[in-house]
């Protein structure tokens, strides 16, 4: 190291760089093979626990398609960098059963991420799961730990107004899931509040597509 | 405050200003407790008179273990676990109580050094520990008042074996609190059972006319500085009413607020701890008016029904800093009056 | 820094490995990396992983930096150092979410915030990059076992008391009322303020055991 405490000559400013270019040359071609062989197999569990959720949701499917929303409005297939926004479900023989939506939005501690399944046709939800949450443990994790309250998703009817537009999801004690209403549950106020609005807000946004697509997506599909 | 002069040379400051008189201290403020106390009993029967029971023995007990002997005789234990008692749920499990006594006194005063030396209150220490360490439960060990049988028998919950979970569940919902049931949108109580306290909340909390009592009691005897109950109830007070103002279909009115919750418990006689508030009279106003803005912040606009335990516990985070504002020289003895 | 250069006596191997283990112990006497180890000591398991990888980050990392350590040109050592470390955090992070993608996510951001680690930092500048293969590498086994003891019993003791379990298996009794404070960051907090008391008061009885035969 001695020779280079003077001066701060060509050859030496020359090596400092030639040092770090080698080093990281050599740290971004293991990056880059690793990165190659890890790849596949992350691809293949990432949009797995969503799609794991969603299946779970749409009572029937047997596998899905992942669709994300385009830039018009419209729908269009996932492509390698998007995050699910919908999944379509189909049963054994190809054919779509229903629709699982993406939805997030705050909780009480953190973003809360959860799949519903909603069968636009009935005008009812088919089930929810909460794919991701930091709810405190005990109370507002009921939303995810609660077999009973989740299952009620599936048992839920959205009455829909003259206008085709959804009336929110309202929670109360003495639920009655016919008309929208999801149970309270001690405790947990904010996250059970906090999930159906999720439910509520995505809804708004989804089901003018979801009605609009949905019939071509299946008449396509059956043809 | 000690007999033993080796321990105060070792304390730090916050110094309490009145040292010869803890004891003093420590009576003025259990008798002022008794009438609420004594409506606790009469309100949750067994219920209440078993948790304050269990608090005061356990605080006793931590405080021969970690303190030293000479200040077992102070009262400050008693009082301890008589504020801590009044501020739980009447159902909690017995030993949930003891154990956030046990906090309270072992973790809350001794590792802070002992009385004068913890920043935060012990009570309040040893009750966030119990609300952050078993939420559920604290959320739900209501007892609706007033329920028949009350003088005979035990919630079940009460009796749940050390470190395990009660058999039965809680009735959190018939107990429900005044607070929890306005956070969920449902009618609150009529002002009047309010204020007189024949509604469900902590053992020692209902009757905001009993504190607000046992409260003038301490200001006339001078236990206790005037100006931060004052400011802390006017602060609430405005805030509310503007609030209410503003939205009176979503926030409770000025009295609603003033008179639910453990707003006057911790007003007259938590945030009133001298080792916890601002020495100076200008630092207790601040400090009043800033717990009084966090705990309607609380109440109205997070995830709680309650707020002002930890309004309390923030408030006195900001003591040594409105202490070194409002005190021109730092190193004075700083006691005005 | 003025003359020190990468020129420092040469460290017994075998002491170091001692030293980082108990008396120089990162996380209860050094009391370095403090993030990861309050953020994912919530359980056992990802306690275990936390300090796996982070054992593995700074032991491939000083070895190759001891191997190269001639030719790093002192003024731009750090930058050196920090790209040797961010690629083994990378691709450490790449495989943990190939294999373990439970894990990864339990982890979150800390497993690429290993980089950030002052730990690493501070045993690449003071040992690896100064020292000769095999004591750097024995340092870096020292340190990691001892960041793996402090993590791994700061994990165990918070899911213990926080989901009445170790490692998965349910230990405490059925109906136990789990501490749930334990498995909020406030109860990293107050069991790692815990175990160094406990260590602490464990080191100086162990001192003066020793002492007395002597």
């Amino acid at each position: 190291m001695t020779e280079q405490r003077g001066g701060s000559g060509l050859a030496s400013v020359l090596r400092i760089q030639g040092v770090l270019v080698a080093i990281a040359l050599s740290a971004g071609l293991a990056i880059a093979l690793v990165h190659e062989w890890t790849r596949p197999m992350v691809m293949a569990q990432r949009g797995g626990l969503l799609g794991d959720a969603a299946l779970e949701v749409m009572p029937g499917a047997a596998s899905y398609r992942i669709y994300v929303r385009s830039a018009d409005g419209g729908l269009r297939p996932m492509g390698d960098d998007d995050t699910p926004e919908l999944f379509i479900g189909l049963d054994e023989g190809g054919h779509i059963v229903g629709a699982a939506v993406v939805g997030s939005g705050m909780g009480y501690a953190d973003v809360i991420q959860l799949v519903y399944g909603v069968d636009p046709a009935a005008g009812r939800l088919t089930g929810m799961r909460v794919v991701a949450s930091r709810e405190t443990p005990g109370l507002g994790s009921v939303i995810v730990d609660d077999k009973d309250w989740v299952d009620t998703f599936t048992r839920i009817h959205l009455p829909f107004d003259g206008e085709q537009n959804l009336r929110n999801l309202r929670v109360r004690s003495n639920a009655n899931h016919e008309q929208g209403e999801v149970d309270a549950i001690s405790g947990a106020t904010v996250s059970v509040v906090s999930v159906t609005r999720i439910i509520s807000s995505s809804l708004a946004d989804w089901l003018p597509i979801l009605k609009a697509e949905f019939d071509e997506l299946s008449g396509g599909d059956r043809g | 405050m000690m007999p033993s002069s080796h321990l105060l040379s070792l304390r730090g400051a916050p110094h309490l200003h009145a040292d010869s008189a803890v004891p003093r201290l420590m009576l003025h403020s259990v008798i002022a407790l008794l009438p609420v106390s004594v409506f606790a009993v009469f309100l949750f029967g067994l219920a209440a008179l078993a948790t304050v029971a269990v608090a005061i023995l356990a605080c006793l007990l931590a405080e021969r273990v970690c303190g030293p002997r000479s200040a077992l005789g102070d009262g400050s234990a008693i009082l301890t676990g008589l504020l801590l008692g009044l501020s739980l749920p009447p159902a909690l499990p017995l030993w949930m109580v003891a154990f956030g006594a046990f906090v309270a006194v072992a973790v809350g005063k001794h590792l802070f050094g002992g009385l004068g030396g913890p920043a935060f209150h012990p009570v309040l220490v040893g009750r966030v520990f119990l609300q952050a360490a078993f939420p559920s439960a604290m959320a739900q060990a209501w007892v609706a008042p007033l329920a028949a049988g009350r003088a005979t028998e035990l919630p079940a919950t009460s009796l749940a074996l050390p470190f395990l979970t009660p058999d039965a569940p809680y009735d959190g919902i018939s107990g429900a609190t005044p607070l929890s049931a306005l956070k969920a949108g449902e009618a609150g109580e009529p002002l009047l059972s309010l204020w007189l306290g024949t509604v469900s909340g902590s053992v020692g909390e209902t009757s905001a006319l009993l504190l607000l009592l046992g409260g003038l009691y301490l200001v006339y005897r001078r236990v206790i500085d005037w100006r931060i109950p004052a400011a802390l109830l006017g602060s609430v007070a405005l805030f509310s009413a503007v609030l209410h103002a503003i939205d009176p279909e979503r926030f409770p009115a000025m009295m609603t607020a003033l008179g639910s919750g453990a707003l006057m418990l911790g007003a007259w006689f938590l945030a009133t701890d001298p080792g916890i508030s601002p020495t100076t009279r200008r630092g207790a106003w601040l400090y009043g008016l800033a717990i009084g803005l966090l705990v309607v912040v609380i109440r109205q606009f997070s995830g709680q029904a309650e707020g002002v335990m930890y309004a309390l516990l923030l408030g006195s985070a900001l003591t040594p800093h409105i202490d070194r504002w409002t005190r021109p020289k730092p190193l004075s003895e700083g006691v005005e009056e | 820094m003025a003359d020190a250069g990468m020129i420092s006596e040469r460290e017994d191997g075998v002491e170091r490995l001692r030293l980082g283990f108990w008396r120089e112990n990162p996380i209860l006497v050094q009391a370095l990396g403090m993030c990861p180890v309050l953020a994912v000591s919530n359980t056992g398991v990802n306690a275990l992983t936390m300090s796996l990888a982070t054992t593995f980050v700074l032991l491939s990392s000083a070895i190759v930096i001891s191997t190269i350590r001639g030719i790093i040109p002192r003024q731009v050592r750090l930058a050196c150092f920090v790209l040797v470390i961010a690629t083994f955090v990378t691709l450490t992070d790449m495989a943990v979410e190939a294999f373990a993608l439970e894990l990864h996510q339990a982890l979150g951001a800390f497993l690429p915030l290993i980089v950030v680690n002052c730990m690493i930092l501070s045993r690449i500048e003071i040992m690896a990059s100064r020292q000769p293969i095999s004591v750097a590498a024995l340092d870096a086994i020292g340190m990691g076992a001892g960041f793996m003891l402090g993590l791994v019993t700061l994990g165990s003791l918070r899911e213990l008391l926080g989901r009445g379990t170790l490692f998965g298996a349910q230990v405490m009794p059925d109906r136990f009322e789990p501490w749930q404070v334990m498995q909020l960051p406030g109860g990293g907090f107050f069991t790692l303020a815990a175990l160094v008391i406990g260590f602490t008061l464990l080191d100086r009885s162990l001192k003066r055991w020793r002492e007395v035969p002597a």
